[in-house]
C-alpha cells in the first residue's frame, strides 16, 4: 500500500508528535488505575458474600487478575484521541492538506494509530509492571504454549476492530458537526458489552449468546478469554471468525463512508 | 445578591434558546447520560446473580446509592459541569480576559454560563430509581429522612463542585490540564460502591476517600440516612465528616481559585 520509506517516516513522525504528551499520557495512565482500587474491594465484598465460592469459574484472584489485564489490553489496543483528531480535521478542513499528498489517509492514520500504542505501552510498561507486581499472588500464565501465539493474533484484531471503529464514528464528522455524542454513545454500549464492567461469562447465559455476534466482546473480552484458556477450541475458533468478519465488514463500510464522505466535503476555513 | 438571580435568570434563558436551536444534540447527551447509567445498573444485576448481599448492602439498597449518585452528580454537571470543564481552554486561549472584566465574581461567571437541561432530566431518571428502590424495598421514608436526605444530597453537589473546581484551576499553572475531566469520572467511579466494602481497606484509604477527596461520602451519606443503612462506618461520624469535608474543600476550592487568577497572564492572540 504505502512504500517502505514513506511508512517510516509517517511512523516516526507519529511516534514523536505522540512522545510531546508523554506526561499527559503517564498522568491518565495512573488515574486509570483508581477504579482499581474499587473493583478490589467491591468484589471482595461480593466473595466475602458468597463464603468465597467462585462465580463460573472465577475465583477471587482471577477476578482481580481478569480486571489488570482488561487495563492492559486496553492500553495496547485502545485508541486514544485518534477519533477526535480525525473528526477535528475534517470539521476543521485540515484533511485538505492531507488530500493532497499521494498517501491514503485511512493507511496513515493506522501508522499513527500503531506509532501511538507503541509510545503508550511503552509509557504504560513501568506503572503497570508495578501494579501486576503488587498483585502478583493473583497472577498466571497459561497452561498451553501455543495459547501466547493466539492471545497475540486476538491483541492485533482487537487493535484492528478498535481502530476501524473509531474511524468510522470519526467519518460521521462529514455530516454532523459534533460526533462527541456518538463516540460517548457508542462507548456507553462498548462499555458494557465489551466487558469492562464485569467478565462476559458470568452475565445470563442467553445474553452472552447473543452478544456473542455483535462486535463488541472482540474489542476486550476476546484476547482475554483466549489467554486465560477460557473457550474451548471450538469457541475460539468461531471467536476469530467472529472478529475477522467484523474486521471486514467495518472495513467496507469505512471505505464506503469514506467515499460519500468526499462528496460531502467542503474543506470549511480551508 | 438578588443581581446574581437576575442574572441567573437571565443565563438560564440562554441556556434553554441555545438548547432549542441543537434540539437533537440535547437528546442525544441525554440518551448518552442515561446509558452510561443503566451501564452501571446492569453491573448490579449481575453481580446479585451471585450474592444476595454485598458488606450488608441488598440489591434494592444498592440501585438506591446508584441512582442517588446519579442524582447528585447529574445536578452538579446540569448547572457548572460543561463551563468548569471549558475552563482550561478559557485560560490556553486568553478568553478568560471577558470574564474577569465582568461586573461579577469571575469564579461565578466561569461556573454557570451554560445550564445543562439534559442533565436535569437525568438527574429525574436518578431519582426515579431511588423512588422505585423504596418502592421494592417497601420502604416509605420519614419526612425527617427524605429532609436529611435532600441536605446531603445538596453537599454532595458542593462537593462535585469544588472537587472539579480544585481539578479545573491546575490549568492556571499547567496549560495542558485536559485531565481534569479524566481525574473527575476516575473519582467518582468510587462513589458508587457502599463504604462499608472498604472496610479492610488501610486507613490511609479510606482518609483519602473519606477526607481528601470524599468520594465514599457523596453517595453513601445521603443514602444511608434515607433507609437507615447500619453496615459500615458509624452513620453519624459519616454525616459529619460530609459536612466538614464539604465546608473545608469549597473553601479550599475558592482560595485555590483566587490564587490561580492572581497567577493568570491572558494570552496574546
Amino acid at each position: 500500500m504505502f512504500p517502505t520509506a514513506l511508512s517510516l517516516k509517517i511512523f516516526t513522525l507519529g511516534l514523536q508528535n505522540t512522545f510531546v504528551y508523554r506526561w499527559n499520557f503517564l498522568m491518565r495512565l495512573c488515574m486509570s488505575f483508581i477504579p482499581l482500587l474499587g473493583l478490589v474491594y467491591f468484589w471482595g465484598a461480593v466473595y466475602e458474600g458468597r463464603g468465597g465460592v467462585s462465580i463460573n469459574g472465577y475465583s477471587y484472584g482471577e477476578m482481580i487478575f481478569y480486571f489488570l489485564l482488561v487495563n492492559l489490553t486496553q492500553a495496547l489496543t485502545m485508541p486514544l484521541d485518534d477519533e477526535w483528531q480525525i473528526a477535528n480535521e475534517i470539521r476543521d478542513g485540515q484533511l485538505s492538506q492531507h488530500l493532497l499528498k499521494p498517501f491514503n489517509y485511512m493507511g496513515y492514520r493506522i501508522l499513527l494509530f500503531v506509532s501511538n500504542r507503541m509510545v503508550y505501552t511503552l509509557i504504560a510498561l513501568g506503572p503497570t509492571t508495578l501494579i501486576f507486581l503488587y498483585f502478583h499472588r493473583y497472577l498466571s500464565t497459561p497452561h498451553e504454549p501455543m495459547t501466547w501465539l493466539y492471545t497475540a493474533l486476538a491483541l492485533v484484531l482487537t487493535a484492528t476492530l478498535q481502530f476501524l471503529i473509531s474511524y468510522i464514528i470519526a467519518l460521521f464528522a462529514f455530516w454532523i458537526l459534533e460526533v462527541s455524542t456518538l463516540v460517548f454513545i457508542y462507548f456507553s454500549l462498548e462499555y458494557l458489552f465489551a466487558g469492562h464492567l464485569f467478565p462476559l461469562d458470568i452475565m445470563p447465559r442467553w445474553m452472552y449468546a447473543i452478544i456473542q455476534w455483535t462486535p463488541f466482546p472482540y474489542q476486550l473480552f476476546f484476547p482475554i478469554a483466549v489467554f486465560r484458556e477460557r473457550l474451548s477450541p471450538h469457541e475460539m475458533l468461531t471467536g476469530f471468525l467472529i472478529q475477522c468478519l467484523w474486521i471486514g465488514v467495518l472495513f467496507l463500510c469505512a471505505r464506503g463512508l469514506w467515499r460519500r464522505g468526499l462528496h460531502k466535503y467542503t474543506a470549511v476555513g480551508g | 445578591m438578588q443581581r446574581y438571580l437576575d442574572i441567573y435568570r437571565i443565563l438560564l434563558r440562554n441556556s434553554l434558546i441555545r438548547e432549542m436551536n441543537f434540539a437533537a444534540n440535547f437528546w442525544l447527551w441525554l440518551v448518552c447520560e442515561a446509558l452510561w447509567f443503566v451501564a452501571q445498573v446492569a453491573l448490579i444485576e449481575v453481580v446479585f446473580l451471585y450474592t444476595d448481599s454485598v458488606a450488608g448492602w441488598d440489591k434494592w439498597q444498592v440501585v438506591m446509592l446508584y441512582g442517588t449518585h446519579h442524582l447528585a452528580s447529574q445536578i452538579f454537571q446540569a448547572v457548572c459541569f460543561v463551563n468548569l470543564v471549558n475552563v482550561p481552554e478559557l485560560i490556553r486561549t486568553g478568553k478568560m480576559d471577558f470574564l474577569m472584566l465582568q461586573p461579577i465574581n469571575a469564579q461565578f461567571a466561569a461556573s454557570t454560563k451554560q445550564f445543562g437541561f439534559d442533565n436535569l432530566v437525568n438527574a429525574f431518571l436518578g431519582l426515579a430509581f431511588v423512588v422505585f428502590a423504596c418502592y421494592k424495598l417497601s420502604f416509605i421514608p420519614s419526612s425527617a429522612q427524605v429532609v436529611l436526605y435532600l441536605l446531603a444530597v445538596a453537599l454532595a453537589v458542593v462537593i462535585h463542585y469544588s472537587l472539579t473546581t480544585l481539578l479545573v484551576t491546575v490549568s492556571f499553572w499547567i496549560v495542558r490540564a485536559q485531565g481534569a475531566v479524566y481525574a473527575y469520572y476516575n473519582f467518582m467511579n468510587l462513589a458508587r460502591y457502599p463504604d462499608a466494602v472498604f472496610g479492610t481497606a488501610p486507613a490511609a484509604v479510606k482518609f483519602l476517600l473519606t477526607l481528601v477527596f470524599p468520594v465514599l461520602l457523596v453517595a453513601n451519606v445521603p443514602t444511608r440516612l434515607l433507609n437507615d443503612i447500619t453496615s459500615g462506618p458509624a452513620l453519624w461520624m459519616s454525616a459529619c465528616l460530609l459536612v466538614i469535608s464539604a465546608v473545608w474543600i469549597f473553601s479550599f476550592s475558592v482560595f485555590f481559585w483566587n490564587l490561580g487568577m492572581k497567577n493568570y497572564t491572558s494570552a496574546s492572540s
